[in-house]
């Protein structure tokens, strides 16, 4: 089955969209990110809620016109989401819920 | 221990010094500044060892905030040290406002803020504009407001290195001079003292209208950078952004997404101006 996400401290993120990157403000650690899409936008879809990837691309498909431009080696937007929501996970700022 | 005043913009320092020749450049240098009875930060050159106060003077650059490792100065050069402690205390102590490692002139009530890495040519267009028609605020920092998001001045007496000292003797050749300071860590320097408007409109803040990123020894080009670019530049270019925490983070946010930004290459200060007037006309 596959993992949930969640963000840890929504209350405590501040997303700020300049251009072709978005900046992210965490008060629990006085660190800036600056991110690249679809990492604001994988933020703004989860909430505050528990999600999984594929509930998160669902969401993103129907809000965005998602294209990619596929070959052998390309990911699915699925993985991509997953690799992102993994950084989160690195940086701090979302847990993963494992299922088991 | 020998002792004055001074006052730049918002800041003011109290500067010790064993020896007196020091203060006494200082004074001369910041004799039109307004001077302070009280003071938020000390600066002082200390001997680094008591016969070194006469034997091969050597300065120990001391203050409210220290370098543990910083390496001493020749008296030769303690009006260096003196600068060098004095943006010390306000690259580690200042939380009044975001400061930005940039130089800052005003025209028409706006500014204009220049950031680069040293060499950038920032310092000395500033000075240069400074005598063509803008009011100079600053060299080596540009203080932000957090509640307007205004540019505040900080013109403490300007730092010319190597190739500006001949470019601002030219340019400005009945300005006050300081001693020549020649062979320091960072080439030769020489201050000049800014021009009377810059010292008496100090307390005179401006909104931010262009943000500039020059480089000198380049061919000329203009280039639009984007605000996700200005701000990663700048978070580098300010000393206190990440202390300052949200109030820090809301700041320079509302400047990268308030005042548009360029990059110029230039080979000399005329055709600088040229490009900046260029840009200011189009604001």
């Amino acid at each position: 089955m596959a993992d949930s996400y969640k963000i840890r401290d929504v209350g405590n993120l501040i997303l700020q969209h300049l251009d072709y990157m978005s900046l992210l403000y965490d008060r629990q650690s006085g660190i800036t990110h600056i991110i690249a899409e679809p990492a604001p936008q994988i933020i703004e879809a989860l909430g505050q809620d528990v999600m999984k990837a594929a509930q998160i691309e669902h969401i993103l498909k129907k809000q965005y016109d998602v294209q990619m431009f596929e070959d052998e080696s390309s990911d699915s937007f699925e993985d991509i989401i997953i690799a992102r929501l993994d950084e989160f996970v690195d940086l701090g700022l979302a847990e993963k819920i494992i299922s088991i | 221990m020998h002792e004055t005043n001074i006052q730049v913009g918002p800041a003011s320092f109290r500067i010790g010094s064993v020896w007196k020749e020091v203060i006494d450049q200082i004074e001369m240098l910041y004799a039109s500044y307004p001077k302070p009875k009280l003071t938020d930060y000390t600066v002082t050159l200390d001997a680094v060892r008591p016969w070194r106060r006469f034997i091969r003077p050597s300065a120990a650059i001391n203050g409210d905030f220290m370098l543990p490792d910083a390496a001493p100065l020749p008296l030769d050069h303690g009006l260096l040290g003196v600068e060098m402690g004095v943006n010390l205390q306000m690259a580690l102590g200042w939380r009044r406002q975001l400061i930005l490692h940039a130089s800052s002139v005003e025209k028409d009530g706006k500014s204009l803020i220049m950031s680069g890495e040293s060499g950038s040519g920032k310092s000395t267009l500033s000075a240069i504009l400074g005598h063509r028609g803008w009011r100079f605020m600053g060299d080596e920092f540009a203080l932000i407001n957090h509640d307007n998001g205004f540019a505040m001045p900080y013109p403490r007496m300007i730092s010319l290195k190597n190739e500006a000292i001949k470019t601002m003797k030219k340019e400005a050749p009945h300005a006050q001079f300081g001693p020549l300071m020649k062979d320091t860590p960072k080439g030769d320097i020489q201050h000049i003292v800014p021009p009377a408007d810059a010292i008496r409109k100090m307390e005179q803040g401006a909104k931010p209208a262009l943000l500039l990123f020059p480089n000198f020894g380049y061919d000329a080009e203009i280039r639009e950078i984007f605000p996700s670019e200005v701000f990663m530049r700048l978070t580098q270019a300010s000393t206190n952004f990440v202390g300052l925490g949200e109030t820090g983070f809301n700041t320079l946010k509302r400047l990268v997404l308030d005042v548009p930004a360029f990059e110029i290459a230039y080979q000399n200060g005329d055709e600088a101006e040229n490009m900046i007037n260029q840009l200011w006309e189009q604001l």
